[in-house]
C-alpha cells in the first residue's frame, strides 16, 4: 500500500525518538524550504517505537518503506527522500 | 542433496535452510498424518561449544494446501525462544543433563506452535514447549534417547509435536554426484571412467534439526473428514515447508542485532531436489522466496530438465532413447507440479488440479504399507514417494530414474526407456541411526563424543 501524505508517514513512524534524525529534523525545517513551511513539531506518541527503519526504495520517486515492529508500510514523499539524501551527504 | 545448501543465499544461512520435508500416513496411527520439516544441514555432532539450535529470529512453517491451488489453507507456525540460565560461563552445560528441565543445561530452548488458516483463523496450540539439548556425549547427555523423548508433546486436538536434533535420515552420495554427476556403481560408464564402486553416504554421521508434527487427518482435509476413497480429490493434500526472516536487520555498534518489519520467506521445500537440481542457479534464491502457487514460471525447468540432457553426455551410449526424446516431460510435471491424475497408475491418484505448484502431494486415503518399498510408487508401493514421502524412501534413486526416463511411458506409451533408467542409483542407504517405527520416526542423533571424524581423502 502506498500512501503519499507526509502526515501519514510521520504518524506511521510515530515520530518517535529514533525518528529524530529524519522526521524531527524535517519538522524544524532544517533541510529545505518546503520543510521550513511546516513549522509544527510532529507529535510523539507515548507508545511510539524507540527505533524503526525507513528504507528508501526509490529516492527519485520518494518511495519509502517504513518498518516498525513486524509491520511495514510504503509511503511516497519526494521531499523527505531528498532531505534524507542531503543529510547523508552533509 | 535434497535441499541442503541448494541455493546461493540460503547456503550462507543454515539456521533457516530447509533440508527435507516428509509427509506420510503414520504407520502406527493411521488416522493421522506425520509432517516433518528438517533444517540446519550437515551438523557435525561435536560442533560445540555453541551447538546447533533453531533460530529465535526465524519463523518456521509447515503449510498444507487442501484445495489444490498451491496456496496454504493451513499453516503451522513454529517460533523459538532461547534462555541463558548462567551468563557467567561459556559452557553449554555445567554438568550432566539428565532431564529436559535440568538446570545444568545452560541454554535451553522453547517454542510455540500456532495453527493459522486461510480464512483468518489462528489458534495457539502450545507454548513454552521444550526442545531437547543436542547429543553432546555420555557425560553431558547420558541416555540421550530417553532425554529427547521427554520433548515429545501433545498439543491441540490430538496433535503430537517434537522439535529438536535428529540423525540425518536422508542419504546420498554427495562426493560423487557433485563430481560431474558421477554414480559410483556406474562410473565405469562415465565420460571420465574409473572402476565401478559402492556408493558412499555423504550424510553419514551428521545430524539435522527436525520439526515433527502429527495431525489427525480430519484436521487437514477441506471437509473436515478423514478420507477413505483414494480416487476422491479431497483425499489429497499438498505439503511444503518454509523459513522466513524479518525484512531488515541492523548490526548495531555494540554487535547486537536488531530486526524490523514483517517476516519474508527465505527458504522453501516441497519435493526433494526440486530447487537443487531443476532450477538454474540464477533463479534459486527467487524460487525460495515464492509460494508454490507462483511456480508456473519454473515449469520449463521441469519439462526440459538440465540433468536429462547431461546424462546422455556424461554416460555416452547409455541413454540413447533419452537423448532422442524431445517432448516436454509431462511425466515429471505430473509427479512434481500437478500430482498424478486418475488413469495413469491404476487405482491411484494424487492430482491437485491444473495449478503448477511444487508441493509434496499425499493421498491420505492410501493406507500405510505393511512392507514399505524405499522406491515407493515406481516400485508398486503407493504409500511412498511421490505419494508423500516417508523417512526411509530413497528419493535420490526414484528421481534419478524418473529424470532418466523411467516414468515417461506413464504419459507417453510410445516411449521405451533405456535399460539403464531402471538400474541407475547412487548406491547409498541410510548409515545413520535407524528410523523409529513410531513418533518422531527420525533416529537418535549422533553424539559429539561418540562420532569419529572423517578421514580426509586426496
Amino acid at each position: 500500500m502506498v500512501e503519499s501524505s507526509r502526515r501519514k508517514f510521520l504518524g506511521l513512524a510515530g515520530a518517535g525518538a529514533a525518528s529524530a534524525a529524519a522526521a524531527v529534523a524535517i519538522g524544524t525545517g532544517a533541510f529545505g524550504r518546503d520543510e521550513a513551511e511546516d513549522t509544527r513539531q510532529p507529535t510523539i506518541d507515548d507508545d511510539a517505537p524507540s527505533s524503526f527503519v525507513v528504507y528508501v526504495t526509490d529516492a527519485r520517486r520518494g518511495r519509502m518503506t517504513v518498518l516498525v515492529g513486524t509491520t511495514e508500510r510504503t509511503v511516497e514523499d519526494r521531499g523527505m527522500a531528498a532531505n534524507l539524501a542531503r543529510m547523508h551527504r552533509a | 542433496m535434497s535441499s541442503h545448501r541448494e541455493a546461493p543465499e540460503i547456503s550462507k544461512d543454515p539456521v533457516a535452510d530447509n533440508t527435507d520435508v516428509y509427509a506420510f500416513v503414520s504407520p502406527d496411527r493411521p488416522d493421522t498424518v506425520t509432517l516433518i520439516a528438517n533444517f540446519i544441514p550437515l551438523q557435525k555432532p561435536d560442533g560445540g561449544p555453541n551447538f546447533y539450535e533453531f533460530g529465535d529470529d526465524v519463523l518456521y512453517e509447515i503449510h498444507i494446501s487442501n484445495r489444490g491451488d498451491g496456496r496454504a489453507d493451513i499453516s503451522y507456525q513454529f517460533s523459538f525462544r532461547t534462555v541463558v540460565r548462567n551468563d557467567n560461563t561459556f559452557l553449554y552445560n555445567t554438568g550432566p543433563i539428565k532431564t529436559i528441565d535440568d538446570q545444568n543445561w545452560n541454554r535451553p530452548q522453547f517454542y510455540s506452535v500456532r495453527r493459522v488458516e486461510r480464512n483468518g483463523g489462528s489458534r495457539l496450540l502450545g507454548d513454552n514447549l521444550p526442545v531437547p539439548p543436542v547429543n553432546i556425549g555420555p557425560r553431558s547427555t547420558p541416555d540421550y534417547t530417553k532425554l529427547a523423548g521427554q520433548a515429545v508433546q501433545r498439543i491441540g486436538r490430538d496433535h503430537r509435536v517434537f522439535c529438536g536434533q535428529r540423525a540425518e535420515g536422508f542419504f546420498v552420495d554427495l562426493g560423487s554426484i557433485f563430481d560431474l554427476a558421477t554414480l559410483r556403481p556406474f562410473q565405469n560408464l562415465h565420460l571420465i571412467p574409473s572402476a565401478a564402486a559402492v556408493g558412499v553416504n555423504g550424510t553419514q554421521g551428521l545430524n539435522v534439526h527436525s520439526i515433527v508434527l502429527q495431525v489427525p487427518m480430519d484436521q487437514l482435509t477441506r471437509n473436515g473428514r478423514a478420507p477413505k476413497d483414494v480416487m476422491d480429490p479431497k483425499s489429497v493434500i499438498g505439503v511444503w515447508a518454509t523459513a522466513s526472516r524479518r525484512k531488515a536487520r541492523i548490526v548495531e555498534d555494540s554487535g547486537r542485532l536488531q530486526e524490523y518489519g514483517p517476516f519474508r520467506q527465505v527458504s522453501r521445500l516441497g519435493n526433494p531436489l526440486f530447487n537443487e537440481v531443476l532450477v538454474p542457479m540464477v533463479r534459486k534464491d527467487e524460487w525460495n522466496s515464492l509460494p508454490p502457487s507462483d511456480d508456473k514460471s519454473f515449469a520449463m525447468y521441469v519439462q526440459k530438465p538440465e540433468l536429462a540432457t547431461l546424462l546422455p553426455v556424461l554416460y555416452p551410449g547409455v541413454f540413447p532413447n533419452l537423448a532422442g526424446y524431445k517432448k516436454p516431460r509431462a511425466d515429471l510435471s505430473a509427479i512434481l507440479l500437478t500430482g498424478i491424475p486418475d488413469g495413469v497408475v491404476p487405482g491411484f491418484q494424487n492430482f491437485t488440479g491444473p495449478v503448477l505448484s511444487d508441493m509434496l502431494r499425499l493421498n491420505m486415503a492410501v493406507p500405510p504399507a505393511s512392507n514399505p518399498n524405499p522406491l515407493g510408487l515406481v516400485a508398486g508401493d503407493p504409500a511412498g514417494f511421490p505419494n508423500g514421502r516417508r523417512v526411509s524412501d530413497d528419493v535420490v534413486t526414484v528421481e534419478l530414474r524418473a529424470v532418466a526416463g523411467l516414468t515417461i511411458p506413464l504419459v507417453d506409451p510410445s516411449y521405451t526407456p533405456d535399460s539403464a533408467a531402471s538400474a541407475i542409483k547412487d548406491g547409498t542407504s541410510n548409515t545413520n541411526s535407524w528410523y523409529f517405527a513410531d513418533f518422531p520416526y527420525l533416529g537418535t542423533p549422533a553424539g559429539g563424543y561418540q562420532t569419529t571424524p572423517g578421514v580426509p581423502g586426496t
